[in-house]
């Protein structure tokens, strides 16, 4: 026992040793903290009136000048973090390119670079940051080499996104994507948002991306293509309407459904026959807001989908569409009458006739109930007389 | 060239007038400083005018002290706008240290902010003798071409950057200028200031951009008071935007200039 | 004295005892270092974490990030049984929060307050038949409701059926592919889906849920649903579970998901895929402490199932709540949190314990938790009645339990003292510097009867599982401080 409680006196020095240490640690961070949040209130103070300045004159022709007072080094650390939210504020070319030169002139951009290039990791990662806030097109070699080697944690995508904000072409772009490509880990959604940074020709990337063969990348295409309409798009979309993987089908269709001008007969029959539910779903979606009677049948049809979402849809569709679709519909139900499905239609009509007498103001909804009505009590109606609002 | 206006009425209105057109003559920008102080004495007017070319060693200027309205001036040659107000920052540093500012700063350069008319020029020295007192600022002076429509904007945003930024370019433009950083506080100054337009972001805190919407379009007769200034990018957000009687949707980040140039629009279409 | 010692001696069993007790201060000394070691270990890697964790933080832009299309859309299940009082300024507040697309689902567990008319009366609602899948069997519900003035809006009203039949109900109603339970008295800070989604976003694929991090908002000045003043708790109470929150969310739950061995995501806060919930059948009703089980079962499922995933924690999205500051609600949670981790155990850790089929989780994860935490009262409490045997039979004196003592609490204040290092580090929330000294003062104070207080509490857990007590004990509500 002697021993042990000899041992156990070494190892309490040690233990008292170490909590001394990491709290002289804490109380310094917190120190340091305080101290740090009190030189940001002082600053805002100080070098107010030269804020208003350069946000008084981005749009003016002459370059901002340096701040009129000495600043220490802690004071330039505010203003980069102040410029950069100004930077990331405003979408003007012009004004991003006049605080930019503003940060070269405050010897910030030349800062980072050097860390960048010789600095430790955890330099190396806030270089970039800021290198990307500035947009510097000549941090793009070494942010990509970067890149290259790191690892696949958040520290990534900050460079990544470093990498598109101060992308000069469309290859950098390229290479950035290509870069992280090997990290497979279904992260194009984030990638899209990252690219969306970038003052390239987007349209023209995504539509490149859109023809690989890389699944990743037909994901960021197709992703990327949902903001732009046209032909050319759904086109392109169309192709990948049978690609091997579901999520890009799902993506493939809704893209198409978006940007097609029109949907020809035979191509709404095949997606409204795919053996996934959402892509059925989602066409039902599309003719819904596009009011055609031409597709009455198609969406009767679809009243007899396994997937209730799909029915739903068709369903109000059919009511959307006015009078043939509504006599449509009511036929449909009539099919299942007595079925639990027929009920249940039974319902959705119903629903929609009262939330429709609600609205008689509405001209076009009046008339949708008028219809609707008619439809259902020379059909389905069996129940008391629901009376006409005219 | 320092000059020292001893105790006569409307001297300093003259002399502004009489330098700016010689200025204006030679078809150069012509920057004008003006600051309520204290009694400044040639020594220090000499003193300050060394100061200050010891950061503008190319600015040529008069420096000016009317001691009747106590207010200090100062006529910059070949200065726009920027490089002015930018002067200013040194001269309200030098005036500050010594003690000897009382007010508000007033800038201005013509033509940039105008024309150096007499009631221009004598708006500024009243403008300049009446900041005393108030908080040591900079105000930036532009003479205002009448409004349509529009005189006053409400902007709503939890973002102070943001907010300012909108403020000092609308108030550059001529608007007034109220500023909420949440829904509730927007609804009471809504319903205080009554203002011609809201800029609003759609989040806020409890009473959200949409709400905010909905009750002004509701209490105001005239449709389309509400313009939308957010983060929120999706389509959603857009339609509902609109549905609650919005008259336009901006996305952050946003071009200043395409804002104002919409406000404008909109004025002239009221 | 002497006399009696004299005589106990010379008796035989009295030997017999000695040895044993020495045995088994071996085992004791062995059980603390191991449990020392991990914590060490645990900790370690939190704080390697920590300056990662930072820069992800630092160098993303949340605002920005709060308004893209590219965020998943997520369903917010909030379960509430007798919220009358706090519901309609929290689902306010949810309703407010900085994310693009997302639904919240109000799921009235058949209160029997006026949680349900409260709803409809301030959210003008009405009864809707939408499509409801049927993923998860749950007790009746008795409608759904809905208005489309507030379109992310729903309300389910159902059958008393406990908190994870809830959040089974929500799921069958949810829309959305992500879905994100929320304690209808907690409040979840505007931008904290978003910091979670970024965490999500970096890697969809083997993300399979996100903890967020909780903290206690007692003492704090709470407007319009936004924590304005963070202040550190005034009582006592709400003090300590302060520092213990502390200590597990940054010191411990950091480390575990470095090492992909987190067992819990706090039911307060966390945002799961919603087809691999279901793949598991929902969240098992019936008691408490579903917040972990629905955890290990998503360990348990992916491992079975070759599924390469991951259980993130994201420290930085934030979710405020309310401590319990009284005595008896405090020790009603916790022993209703000893029964739910007992039960957890039986139920699913005691067939994945020490399979390396498992990995980590199975090999140092369960460990930890059935021998360290289970386990750990009766360790405490043998080993308080040994050192009482020690003390009579004379075989230690008092300089070696002091000192025994002080290497114990050294070794346990410096872990509290990492994971304030941690929180300076990487966060620091309590802006004052009369903070710290009060969370290091408490720190302390725990090892002053609260700790052994929790070790009771959870030990008096366990007997109400034996006694197969299952009520939920007591939680009263107060409103947010204003």
């Amino acid at each position: 026992m002697i021993t042990s409680t000899n041992i156990a006196i070494n190892i309490l020095y040690v233990l008292v040793a170490c909590n001394a240490i990491f709290m002289v640690v804490v109380y310094a961070m917190k120190l340091k903290e305080v101290k740090t949040r009190r030189a940001f209130d002082q600053f805002q103070i100080k070098f107010k009136d030269y804020l208003t300045y350069i946000q008084a004159h981005l749009h003016s022709e002459e370059r901002l000048r340096l701040p009129n007072i000495p600043m220490s080094q802690v004071e330039r650390g505010f203003l980069q973090d102040w410029l950069n939210d100004m930077i990331e504020s405003f979408t003007d070319t012009k004004q991003r390119q006049k605080l930019t030169l503003l940060c070269e002139d405050l010897g910030l951009i030349e800062y980072h670079m050097q860390r960048l290039g010789s600095g430790s990791y955890r330099a190396k990662v806030d270089a970039a940051y800021h290198l990307g806030c500035m947009r510097v097109g000549e941090a793009v070699p070494l942010l990509l080499k970067m890149l290259r080697q790191h690892k696949h944690d958040s520290s990534l995508f900050v460079i990544a996104r470093a990498v598109a904000k101060c992308a000069r072409d469309e290859h950098d772009v390229k290479q950035m994507v290509r870069s992280l490509l090997k990290h497979e880990k279904g992260f194009h959604d984030l990638l899209v948002d990252i690219i969306q940074e970038s003052d390239i020709d987007q349209f023209a990337l995504f539509t490149e991306f859109v023809q690989e063969e890389h699944p990743t990348l037909i994901m960021i295409g197709l992703t990327g293509l949902k903001e732009y309409s046209s032909p050319g798009v759904a086109s392109a979309a169309y192709r990948l309407i049978d690609h091997e993987r579901e999520e890009i089908q799902v993506r493939a269709v809704e893209l198409y459904l978006n940007s097609s001008p029109f949907f020809p007969k035979n191509v709404v029959h095949k997606l409204l026959h795919h053996a996934n539910g959402e892509i059925r779903l989602l066409t039902i979606q599309a003719l819904s807001t596009l009011r055609n009677e031409s597709f009455v049948n198609a969406l009767k049809d679809s009243l007899q989908d396994e997937d209730k979402r799909v029915v739903h849809a068709s369903a109000i569709a059919l009511i959307n569409l006015g009078q043939t679709g509504i006599s449509a519909l009511c036929t449909g139900a009539l099919a299942y009458r007595g079925q639990e499905k027929g009920e249940w239609l039974q319902g959705i009509i119903e629903e929609e006739i009262k939330h429709l007498s609600t609205e008689p103001h509405d001209l076009d909804k009046l008339t949708r109930y008028n219809a609707l009505l008619y439809a259902y009590e020379k059909t389905l109606g069996k129940k008391n007389r629901i009376y006409r609002v005219v | 060239m320092a000059v020292f206006i001893r105790d006569r009425h409307g001297e300093l209105t003259r002399q502004l007038l009489q330098m700016t057109h010689v200025i204006r003559d030679r078809h150069q920008p012509c920057g004008v400083i003006l600051a309520p102080s204290a009694n400044i004495n040639q020594q220090t007017l000499d003193q300050l005018e060394s100061f200050v070319s010891q950061s503008e060693t190319e600015l040529a200027a008069k420096y000016l002290f009317d001691d009747h309205n106590m207010v200090f001036a100062m006529i910059l040659e070949e200065r726009k706008f920027a490089a002015t107000h930018y002067t200013s920052l040194i001269v309200k540093d030098f005036l500050e240290n010594h003690g000897l500012l009382q007010g508000q700063l007033v800038v201005a350069s013509f033509p940039e902010c105008g024309e150096p008319t007499e009631s221009t020029v004598s708006q500024l020295i009243e403008l300049a003798a009446k900041a005393r007192g108030e908080e040591k600022e900079i105000r930036l002076f532009i003479e205002q071409p009448a409004h349509q429509g529009i005189s006053s904007i409400l902007i709503v945003d939890t973002d102070e950057v943001v907010r300012e930024f909108v403020r000092l370019h609308l108030e550059l433009e001529g608007y007034t200028v109220y500023e909420a950083k949440d829904g509730a506080e927007a609804l009471a100054i809504y319903s205080e200031a009554v203002p011609d337009l809201v800029i609003t972001e759609l989040n806020l805190p409890i009473v959200d951009g949409y709400q905010l919407i909905n009750k002004i379009t509701k209490a105001s007769a005239n449709k389309g008071k509400v313009i939308v200034l957010t983060g929120k990018q999706l389509a959603d957000h857009l339609n509902r935007s609109f549905e609650l009687g919005a008259i336009d949707f901006v996305t952050k980040p946003f071009s200043i200039s395409e804002l104002q140039w919409r406000i404008k629009k909109l004025g002239e279409w009221r | 004295m002497k006399f009696i010692e004299y005589y106990l001696q010379t008796d035989s069993w009295l030997h017999f005892l000695r040895e044993l007790l020495l045995g088994y201060g071996y085992f004791a000394m062995y059980y603390v270092v191991v449990i020392t070691l991990i914590y060490y270990l645990i900790f370690a890697l939190s704080i390697r974490q920590t300056f990662p964790l930072k820069r992800g933080i630092q160098y993303n832009r949340i605002k920005k990030l709060s308004g893209s299309k590219h965020l998943p859309a997520v369903s917010l299940l909030v379960p509430a049984y007798n919220e009358e009082l706090t519901i309609i300024e929290n689902v306010r507040s949810l309703l407010a929060l900085n994310y693009p697309k997302y639904e919240v689902i109000v799921i009235n567990d058949g209160s029997t307050d006026n949680t349900f008319q409260v709803m409809v009366d301030e959210f003008k609602l009405e009864k809707i038949n939408p499509i409801v899948a049927d993923h998860i069997q749950t007790e009746k519900v008795r409608g759904i409701y809905y208005n489309p003035e507030y379109p992310t809006l729903y309300f389910i009203d159902k059958e008393n059926g406990g908190k994870a039949d809830s959040l089974n109900a929500g799921i069958n109603l949810s829309h959305y592919p992500l879905i994100s339970t929320i304690d209808a008295d907690s409040l979840l800070e505007k931008d904290a889906l978003t910091r979670i989604a970024r965490v999500y976003l970096e890697n969809p694929e083997d993300t399979v849920a996100v903890g967020g991090n909780v903290r206690i908002v007692n003492s704090c000045t709470v407007e319009d649903g936004i924590v304005k003043n963070v202040r550190f708790p005034k009582k006592l109470l709400p003090a300590l579970q302060n520092v213990e929150y502390i200590k597990a969310f940054l010191g411990g739950r950091i480390g575990w998901s470095a090492i992909n061995g987190l067992i819990i995501v706090s039911g307060a806060f966390g945002v799961f895929q919603k087809d691999k919930v279901i793949a598991v059948k929902g969240y098992r009703g019936g008691y408490p402490g579903e917040d972990m089980n629905i955890v290990i079962k998503l360990h348990r499922y992916c491992l079975e199932n070759k599924i390469p995933y991951r259980v993130a924690f994201c420290p930085d999205a934030v979710c405020w709540t309310q401590a319990p500051d009284t005595y008896r609600i405090l020790s009603s949670q916790r022993k209703r949190w000893g029964r739910g981790n007992l039960k957890n155990m039986i139920e699913e850790g005691i067939h994945m314990v020490f399979r390396p089929k498992y990995k980590v989780f199975g090999l140092l994860t369960l460990p930890y938790n059935i021998l360290f935490e289970t386990l750990n009262p009766y360790v405490r409490i043998t080993g308080l009645l040994a050192i009482l045997g020690y003390w009579l039979l004379n075989m230690t004196d008092w300089q070696t339990l002091v000192v025994f003592a002080l290497v114990n609490f050294f070794s346990c204040f410096i872990l509290s003292l990492g994971a304030l290092f941690i929180e300076e580090a990487a966060f620091s929330r309590y802006p004052r510097l009369s903070d710290l000294n009060k969370m290091l003062l408490y720190s302390f104070l725990m090892f002053l009867g609260y700790r052994q207080l929790g070790v009771l509490w959870r030990f008096l857990g366990h007997i109400d599982y034996l006694r197969n007590n299952n009520t939920w004990g007591t939680m009263v509500r107060t409103r947010f401080n204003k």
